[in-house]
């Protein structure tokens, strides 16, 4: 039985879609390193290490970064290292993979398929790279399975349905069920997927192991487990140091910034801890109240690694009501509602700015 | 419905303590000039509206300018009024500046005071209009065709007759408050300030600068790093390779002294072998057992032989003996000879001394000269024969002596040279100097074999040979390489490369240090484009919204003037007496008319009389648009330019308003004054100071 700790898109010097200061982004850097140490502690004595692409985010890597990893990973010692290389990492004659010192216990998948054999695990590692940012013909194809041993696979892309499309290595859910592996270590989507089984075929995307931006909310980890023909199991492991949440607090009914500030506490601490990050949409419909949400930000900025709060709240107002209003304010919310109606999806954010921005005008435009 | 019922003039302008009462209908205020019309006129607007801002009148007098009376302080008055069926008294002072103004609104039956009346609105409560709307409505100054421009309240105003409530919407403030969100994001132009998406432009173009730069620096930095850990690997390389000479060389001094010691033992045998070989020289075996007293003897003997070997001279002494012997033999016999011819010559002496005395004398001393000198040397000879032959006699002697002597010798030295095989001592001197030549040379060698062979024998010398033979054989190329050279090379190389780990170390510590990984300037570009991207989604929707209301502004506005058109053709139509029956209002209050059915002019085209009907019209019209038709008009002297039929029909159509409205006409023309009098106007005379 071979055991196995699968981790993917680490996405080491990254840049952050938070507002971070130089501080927080020297920190926030720093602390994915950490956690991808945490993870190959976790791999310390056990079988293999697999990383299915995304290790580095691309053209922002430093050499000081390419350094630590190999340091790292050559202190792992005797767990085998398989690295198949990413869509934002791919092994082209650039790649930061090129360089020669990564140790004897590492492997760094070429863009053709590999095979490595463990008679005494009875266990045969298959992989490859991405050679490019984009492989929209899928990478997936027959390979030489054994058939008595456990096969597994090292892979960055992205499991589809049955004539789904994907720039990324798109790995029809089929295919997947019929490749003969036991298990896909595959990488691209950044939230942990679980173990899916596909037939006698299992596989799991890790996730990010520490969030970057809110787009990647929650806690983040690794999955470490133990494989052989026709079985394998995973297990979770937690380990990003902060988490990112994106929540929303409304604040409808609420009298007055006090009860709002209190909301947003009480968000923040039934979601994480104060050494998360967290972007608060404050939503609803509120009466005239002051929300100053920058003395929000300094009131809470002890209960966070970092806060940022965005006011989206509507005036107390019903939009229907008022378009039925004989009034040049009816006629204009009325024209903006029929105006949005017809608008592509993706551009009703705009209408409905329009809108508010135009009934902003006309109550702010009578006092000007 | 309004009535002002009593206007009592306290202190106001030139007027003190004066009070005047009305009626309804139709009021007409007459008087001359400088009577005070216009005052009475301006204190029934400021008792409704009070005194707002610091406008100035056509002359560039303040409000407050003219109603405060000279040496006074303040202006005051009291309006009574019956509004909606209560009688109000407004009592109203005006300092010279808004700080000094009070007001009082009471009610005149119980003086008690009325809140539900805010001072600063009151006229708009009373009358429904603001200030603004008042002066473009029910108040119509001497200058009546005076519209000013578009005015905003007031298109909203007409707006909302089309509405119910939410009368406060302003298209003009409205599409103003959107242009400057607008020109908040973006200027209008270069010369303007930049907008909010303007800076962030501005800024992403910096910092994709600074990216750049970073990058840029990253990645020179890197190279120097790079090159930094290849000099530290050309210094470990250098410092081992100089270890590594500096090892070789030591063996290759040790094996050099190897080769030193091997050369000197075989020097050493060398030296042994010349030693035997000169030791093996046939002279040296021959002559090795001559010693110096034998040459010695050899030579003796040889002297003594080549002593003896003087016979010869005495052979030759013989010979010369005898020799001397013959000459002087030899010699008696010319002496003889000269004895006769001097015997002769004395004879011929004699012969000539008969003759010649001279002669005798010659011959005679010659002749005696030849018999002396033949006398004496004959004697001379003979006894040098004579001894000479006694000499011959002794060397004979000796001759034979000697001969004996040598003949021993000879026999001796002989037997001497023939041992050593040479023929005389000088042979054997020769042969002697030869041996102690090679002797001398062969004991060089061996103390050279010696001092080179030390304490070693000849057997561990073999062994050291071959020991350092084999060592030789396997060090061969080490020996031909040329160490000094290549430690000169590496301690160069060491040199460079620890001056060059200095310069990178200091270059990576002084003009890289600090400075910020590129992902940092990447997240602030990303956070730059978000920024950016709501920001363009803001001006979108502004420019939509802004297009919307526009839009359905004008819809409205197309939806109201119709209306207006049709009120103002009304009044206008009793004014031109049907003259005039279709007239266009613009939005900006710009009236045009047609003269016929197919021309539009301004009416500014038309007679004065003509453009001031228009817009008495229009006033009318929107007076009558926006009120109920029950507020009270206020005209100054508009009639000047009407003729008499007009100005009748007007005063007709004020007439006829009047059953529902109070009218007030300040008027200096008696014409006038006379005609609403016809009309039952009520009238009042303003006396002259």
């Amino acid at each position: 039985m071979a055991t196995f700790v699968h981790t993917a898109d680490v996405h080491l010097d990254t840049p952050f879609s938070a507002n971070f200061s130089q501080k927080q982004m020297q920190l926030r850097r720093r602390e994915v390193l950490k956690t991808f140490q945490k993870v190959l502690d976790a791999a310390k004595g056990k079988d293999f290490l697999f990383i299915s692409g995304d290790l580095f985010d691309g053209r922002f890597v430093s050499l000081e970064t390419v350094s630590f990893v190999k340091r790292c990973l050559r202190e792992l010692g005797d767990t085998k290292v398989f690295i198949a290389a990413g869509n934002h990492d791919p092994l082209n004659p650039g790649s930061v993979y090129q360089g020669e010192d990564w140790g004897e216990n590492v492997h760094i998948f070429s863009t053709q398929w590999e095979y490595f054999d463990f008679p005494e695990l009875k266990t045969r590692i298959h992989g490859r790279s991405f050679g490019q940012e984009h492989e929209e013909d899928t990478l997936l194809t027959d390979l030489p399975v054994r058939e008595d041993w456990c096969n597994m696979m090292v892979l960055h892309g992205d499991v589809v349905a049955d004539g789904g499309k994907s720039a990324y290595n798109p790995m029809e859910k089929g295919k997947v069920a019929a490749s003969g592996m036991d298990y896909l270590a595959l990488g691209h989507i950044h939230q942990a997927s679980g173990l899916v089984r596909l037939d006698n075929t299992r596989y799991a995307y890790p996730g990010v192991p520490e969030g970057r931006g809110f787009d990647e909310e929650g806690v983040k980890g690794f999955y470490q487990g133990v494989a052989e023909k026709g079985n394998v199991q995973l297990t979770w492991v937690p380990a990003s140091r902060r988490s990112s949440w994106h929540l929303q607090v409304d604040v409808t009914d609420m009298e007055d910034s006090f009860q709002v500030q209190d909301a947003i506490v009480s968000a923040m601490e039934k979601a994480g801890s104060v050494e998360d990050i967290y972007k608060i949409y404050l939503i609803g419909q509120m009466g005239p109240c002051d929300l100053s949400i920058e003395v929000f930000k300094e009131e809470l900025k002890d209960k966070a690694f970092y806060l940022d709060i965005i006011d989206e709240t509507r005036p107390e107002i019903s939009l229907t009501e008022m378009a039925k209003e004989n009034t040049l304010r009816g006629d204009f919310v009325s024209a903006m509602l029929r105006e949005i109606e017809v608008m592509l999806e993706e551009e009703k954010e705009i209408g409905y700015l329009a809108l508010e921005l135009g009934i902003k005008a006309m109550e702010r435009g009578q006092g000007a | 419905m309004i009535q002002i019922t009593e206007a009592v003039l306290i202190r106001f302008g030139k007027f003190q303590s004066v009070s005047l009462s009305f009626q309804n209908g139709l009021q007409v205020i007459y008087g001359g000039n400088e009577a005070g019309k216009s005052t009475l006129q301006l204190f029934l607007k400021v008792m409704l509206y009070g005194i707002s801002g610091s406008k100035k009148d056509e002359r560039g007098l303040k409000v407050r300018e003219r109603i405060i009376p000279w040496e006074e302080k303040s202006a005051e008055g009291i309006l009574r009024l019956i509004a909606d069926g209560k009688n109000l008294e407004i009592r109203r002072k005006f300092g010279k500046t808004a700080a000094g103004d009070k007001t009082e609104i009471l009610d005149s039956n119980t003086g008690s005071i009325i809140a539900d009346y805010d001072p600063k609105q009151l006229g708009e409560q009373l009358l429904g209009v603001p200030e603004s709307i008042f002066e473009k409505t029910f108040w119509l100054h001497q200058d009546g065709a005076f519209f000013g421009e578009a005015d905003d309240v007031l298109n909203r105003r007409l707006l909302n007759l089309l509405e119910t409530g939410a009368e406060d919407v302003s298209a003009e403030r409205t599409l103003s408050w959107l242009e400057r969100e607008k020109r908040a994001l973006k200027a209008k132009d270069k010369r303007s300030n930049p907008g909010e998406l303007d800076r962030y432009r501005d800024l992403r173009e910096e910092k994709v600068k600074e990216r750049y730069q970073l990058l840029s620096d990253m990645h020179q930095r890197e190279a120097e790093e790079r090159r930094l850990a290849e000099e530290k690997v050309k210094l470990e390389t250098a410092k081992t390779e100089i270890e590594r000479l500096k090892n070789l060389a030591e063996q290759k001094s040790r094996i050099l002294e190897l080769d030193a010691g091997k050369k000197k033992l075989e020097q050493a045998q060398r030296m042994l072998e010349f030693a035997r070989q000169v030791e093996a020289r046939e002279d040296y075996q021959k002559f090795q057992a001559l010693n110096e007293s034998l040459i010695e003897k050899v030579e003796i003997l040889e002297k003594k032989i080549e002593t003896l070997d003087q016979m010869d001279a005495i052979e030759y002494d013989i010979r010369q003996t005898e020799e001397r012997i013959s000459m002087a033999q030899e010699r008696e016999k010319k002496n003889s000879f000269f004895l006769v011819v001097g015997i002769a010559l004395l004879v011929v002496a004699m012969f000539f001394s008969v003759i010649h005395w001279g002669w005798t004398v010659f011959f005679g001393t010659v002749g005696l000269f030849l018999i002396g000198s033949a006398l004496f040397h004959g004697q001379r000879a003979k006894k040098i024969a004579w001894e000479k032959a006694e000499e011959k006699t002794r060397i004979l002697a000796e001759r034979e002596s000697a001969v004996r002597e040598r003949d021993a010798l000879v026999a001796d030295y002989q037997s001497i040279l023939e041992s050593y095989g040479c023929k005389n001592a000088q042979d054997l001197y020769a042969g002697f100097l030869r041996y102690r030549q090679s002797a001398i040379e062969a004991e060089g060698f061996r103390k050279t074999y010696e001092s080179l062979m030390e304490d070693e024998d000849a057997q561990t010398l073999s062994g050291k040979i071959q020991e350092a033979d084999e060592i030789l054989a396997k060090y061969e190329d080490l020996l031909k390489a040329d160490l000094d050279t290549e430690m000169q090379r590496m301690q160069e190389i060491q040199l460079s490369a620890v001056s060059n780990i200095k310069e990178i170390e200091g270059k990576l510590s002084y003009v890289f240090h600090g400075n910020r990984n590129p992902a940092d300037a990447e997240t602030e570009i990303l956070q730059i484009d978000q920024k950016i991207l709501d920001l363009e989604k803001k001006e979108k929707a502004l420019d939509l919204a802004t297009a919307v209301f526009t839009r359905v502004h004008e819809k409205r506005k197309s939806d109201f003037t119709p209306f207006v058109n049709e009120k103002v053709n009304g009044f206008l139509d009793i004014l031109t007496g049907g003259k005039y029956q279709d007239v266009r209002v613009s939005e900006e209050y710009q009236l045009k008319l047609f003269p016929d059915e197919h021309h539009l002019y301004p009416a500014e085209y038309f007679s004065k009389g003509t453009y001031e009907q228009t817009y008495f019209a229009l006033r009318l019209a929107l007076g009558s648009l926006l009120g109920d038709g029950t507020e009270p008009l206020f005209l100054d002297d508009f009639l000047i330019a009407y003729d008499d039929t007009r100005a009748e029909l007007a005063l007709g159509l004020l007439q006829k308003l009047a059953k529902e409205r109070q009218i007030f006409l300040f008027t200096c023309h008696q014409r006038d004054a006379k005609n609403a009098e016809k009309l039952d106007a009520s009238i009042h005379c303003l006396e002259e100071e």
